[in-house]
């Protein structure tokens, strides 16, 4: 039982690794193969006798290190033309690495942002759902919404910057009311 | 106060474009300088990491698409939630779309596994309304059939996976992949899924068994089918060819001299993890479905071909006949 504690705390990270995996691989099929690479070392830790002091930053360790080398040696970031700049992957896994957001602000964001998906309307959630859902790009999605790629990014960008401040409210509140 | 607002409209402008691959090395250079320098560019990246984490695992289980009450839920609410304990459809709008993402596969495998179960009512010349409404009546026969399936690349339409399908009426199955690791299956009360060495996981409602599976096996790809959200099987017949019925429009597009009927059925409205077209052949004498292909929008597409009709072993739809010493864990 003691085995399945480590990869019970691993997925239920999953959300914020595989935001990171996304941020330095720009590719979500890469990203969960990396996650899934990562269950792996996380099930092996599980069953040796070492002991895991901080799970979150060894994970996250272990997940950083993961992702560098499967950039590094699958080169796969090329998929999306040009690689991401040697110096923002770096201060990209350093902020990662960095990050001292605690467990319950993770757990509260991530509770805060389903809701504010929940209330976006239709037409927003379709195109969140191709774009995430499907992994579809923008030129995908802009044929099927009879729309141009630009907008359907200024449109995107538009829907994230409505979840993060309907999240960031949603949260204030909650401290509010604590 | 409208400086500050500037500076964020930057800093979030550099880190939306990070995310969608638009920054020229000049951005990227100052995105990286910034999260060296700005603790403000630190947070907001942070949380915006998190948020594309949080906006991709809902996507991959399904759970950002539209309700969709047309699509989904009044099919499912009149025919599966009839046979099956689950929630009513006026419940929460996210257990919709997640079974608007239970249902996508289906909507491809389905159609022409409907399709494929009977054809045979069917008379010459027959429209494909009535075609449709036909196998609607002969999918409830007790056939057992066995088809062979594949995923073909979008690229070069290289099979990437191919699986076997048997089917008993309409509504028990057991898909196997041929590399064999895994087999899952329905014998109309209960599904089930196990791998080799593995127990079986078993439920007696299919929606809880993919996000189940999901939440429990981390490598969770070896399952393939079992737990994508954009193919998951379930084998509802008749709530299927309703799906069909009120979503897509179906022609009949029938070669001269040909022995086979030709039917096409395509999606009245664009829809994400749905098959845009479905392409079904049926033996002009015995109305047996011989092949289908389903179009995917990603160009993806996948195929069913009917290998044999001969009956399956009484047992091959229960897990016990799959594991028959495997330790059963109920979801």
């Amino acid at each position: 039982m003691t085995d399945s504690q480590p990869i019970q705390q691993y997925l239920q990270l999953r959300s914020e690794f595989m935001g990171y995996l996304y941020a330095i691989t720009r590719d979500a099929e890469l990203a969960e193969e990396v996650y899934q690479n990562s269950a792996v070392v996380v099930i092996e830790k599980a069953n040796s006798d070492e002991e895991i002091r901080n799970f979150r930053a060894w994970a996250k360790e272990v997940i950083r290190r993961q992702a560098l080398h499967a950039i590094r040696t699958r080169e796969t970031s090329r998929r999306h033309g040009r690689a991401i700049a040697p110096e923002l992957l770096d201060a990209i896994a350093d902020t990662f690495s960095k990050d001292q957001s605690t467990d319950s602000v993770v757990h509260n964001e991530a509770t805060a942002m389903q809701k504010c998906v929940d209330e976006l309307p239709d037409e927003k959630r379709k195109l969140i759902a191709m774009r995430y859902e499907s992994d579809a790009g923008f030129d995908e999605i802009s044929s099927s919404m009879n729309s141009t790629p630009a907008a359907v990014q200024r449109a995107l960008s538009r829907i994230r910057k409505v979840l993060h401040d309907c999240t960031q409210r949603r949260l204030a509140l909650t401290e509010g009311h604590g | 106060m409208s400086e500050t607002n500037s500076k964020t409209k930057e800093i979030e402008a550099l880190i939306f474009g990070h995310f969608d691959h638009s920054l020229t090395e000049q951005q990227e250079s100052e995105l990286a300088q910034l999260l060296r320098k700005c603790p403000e560019t630190r947070a907001r990246f942070c949380t915006q990491m998190r948020m594309e984490g949080r906006l991709h695992s809902l996507g991959r289980d399904g759970f950002l698409s539209p309700p969709a009450p047309d699509f989904v839920a009044e099919a499912e609410a009149s025919a599966w939630d009839n046979q099956h304990e689950v929630t009513p459809p006026s419940k929460t709008s996210s257990k919709r779309r997640f079974r608007t993402a239970i249902t996508s596969w289906v909507v491809a495998a389905t159609a022409l596994l409907l399709l494929l179960t009977s054809w045979s009512l069917w008379p010459s010349g027959v429209s494909a309304a009535s075609v449709l409404e036909q196998a609607i009546e002969a999918a409830k026969e007790t056939v057992d059939r066995t088809y062979r399936v594949t995923l073909l690349n979008p690229i070069d339409q290289t099979v990437e996976q191919e699986l076997r399908l048997d089917l008993r009426g309409a509504s028990q199955f057991v898909i196997r992949p041929v590399d064999g690791s895994y087999i899952m299956g329905s014998d109309g009360s209960e599904f089930w899924i196990t791998r080799p060495n593995g127990p079986v996981w078993v439920t007696n409602t299919y929606r809880s068994l993919a996000p189940a599976l999901r939440r429990r096996i981390p490598n969770r790809r070896i399952l393939g089918l079992a737990t994508s959200p954009n193919e998951p099987l379930m084998l509802e017949i008749s709530g299927l060819m309703t799906l069909i019925k009120r979503n897509y429009d179906i022609e009949l597009v029938n070669s001269p001299g040909s022995p086979e009927h030709h039917v096409r059925a395509t999606l009245r409205s664009a829809r994400p993890n749905v098959p845009q077209h479905i392409e079904f052949w049926a033996d002009s004498d015995t109305g047996v479905v011989t092949k289908a292909v389903t179009h995917w929008p990603n160009q993806s597409s996948r195929a069913l071909e009917l290998v044999t009709s001969e009956p399956l072993h009484q047992d091959w739809l229960h897990y016990s006949h799959h594991a028959p010493n495997a330790r059963v864990i109920d979801l």
